[in-house]
């Protein structure tokens, strides 16, 4: 009896796939079946915020200058860098296992980077005063009840999003430690891609939050 | 199915160039911005920020090889946000003016 040969993890054919080709497109389908929900989840909040921009544009407008407008458009900067990182991984020769590795870590990092950029944002936050019931200062706006109904919605959106950040630099490092150790080596690095994608689409929804959130108000 | 993906010769190369444009239109909404130049300017970076949201989707989620059946994926998301959007403000902006 002859043994199979050894079939790397990230090469097999689950048995319900014909070929490799049907498991890559099934991976990739699901995933931008989860991001269509996704989409769907951010943009009740977006609506939700849009229509209050419209209804209350002055209130809003005022809200906004209290935000760090220079720390949201660095942190888009880092995060479209990190989204290169991700993508050139995808492309990343399927043998190249330290290069692949480097830069999905160095995706990780930047995420890290957003992060604690978003930590020292949400700590000025504090002190400025601007966090809805916790740490409220009504006086330093025109119309409190609404300047209150901003801030929730930016608390709410940004910190939402920080939870898929989070979830993204998990996922990533995993499989940057994953590559490391060449579980990719084979050509069919399914789970990579799908990741870039939820990574990609974490960067899409900070595009919107940025011109919504912070540039709504005059510099 | 089968994959209709093809890899071009560059991939870097057009990474490269995509992550540069999108700094460039990072570097558009800024100066929008400073310029201060009230709803038309809010509506600019929205537009700007779409645009960029295209060229991720675009070149860096590789939707321009991807097959159909993923395609229609996206546009049922993108869809379905839109019926949200234009729905509840189409209520929003002629029931309160």
């Amino acid at each position: 009896m002859t043994r199979a040969p050894e079939i790397p993890a990230g090469a097999r054919v689950a048995h319900q796939f014909n070929d490799s080709a049907q498991q890559k497109h099934a991976v990739l389908l699901g995933m931008w079946t989860f991001l269509a929900t996704e989409v769907v989840l951010f943009g009740g909040l977006i609506a939700s915020f849009v229509i209050c921009r419209v209804m209350y544009g002055r209130a809003f407008s005022q809200a906004g200058s209290h935000l760090y407008a220079w720390i949201g458009i660095t942190n888009t900067a880092v995060l479209l860098t990190s989204s290169a990182f991700v993508a050139l991984a995808v492309e990343t020769d399927p043998g190249r296992n330290r290069r692949r590795s480097l830069l999905l870590s160095a995706t990780a990092l930047l995420g890290l980077c957003f992060l604690g950029l978003k930590g020292v944002e949400y700590g000025l936050d504090v002190h400025e005063g601007i966090l809805p019931r916790l740490a409220w200062k009504p006086e330093q706006f025109g119309d409190a009840s609404r300047a209150e109904l901003f801030m929730l919605l930016y608390w709410l959106m940004t910190g939402l999003h920080a939870l898929h950040v989070s979830a993204g630099i998990a996922v990533i490092g995993v499989l940057a430690w994953r590559s490391r150790r060449a579980e990719y080596a084979h050509g069919h690095h399914n789970t990579i891609e799908a990741a870039g994608l939820y990574w990609h689409f974490v960067d899409i929804v900070w595009l919107f939050l940025l011109p919504l959130l912070y540039l709504g108000s005059p510099p | 199915v089968s994959d209709t993906r093809t890899r071009s010769h560059h991939p870097g190369r057009t990474i490269a160039i995509i992550a540069a444009m999108l700094m460039v239109f990072l570097g558009l909404t800024v100066l929008v911005w400073r310029l201060n130049l009230g709803l038309p300017g809010e509506i600019i970076s929205l537009t700007i920020g779409a645009t960029k949201a295209i060229l991720v989707a675009w070149y860096f989620m590789n939707v321009r090889r991807a097959p159909a059946t993923i395609r229609l994926a996206v546009l049922a998301g993108y869809f379905w946000l839109a019926l949200l959007l234009l729905g509840t403000l189409s209520d929003y902006l002629t029931r309160y003016r």
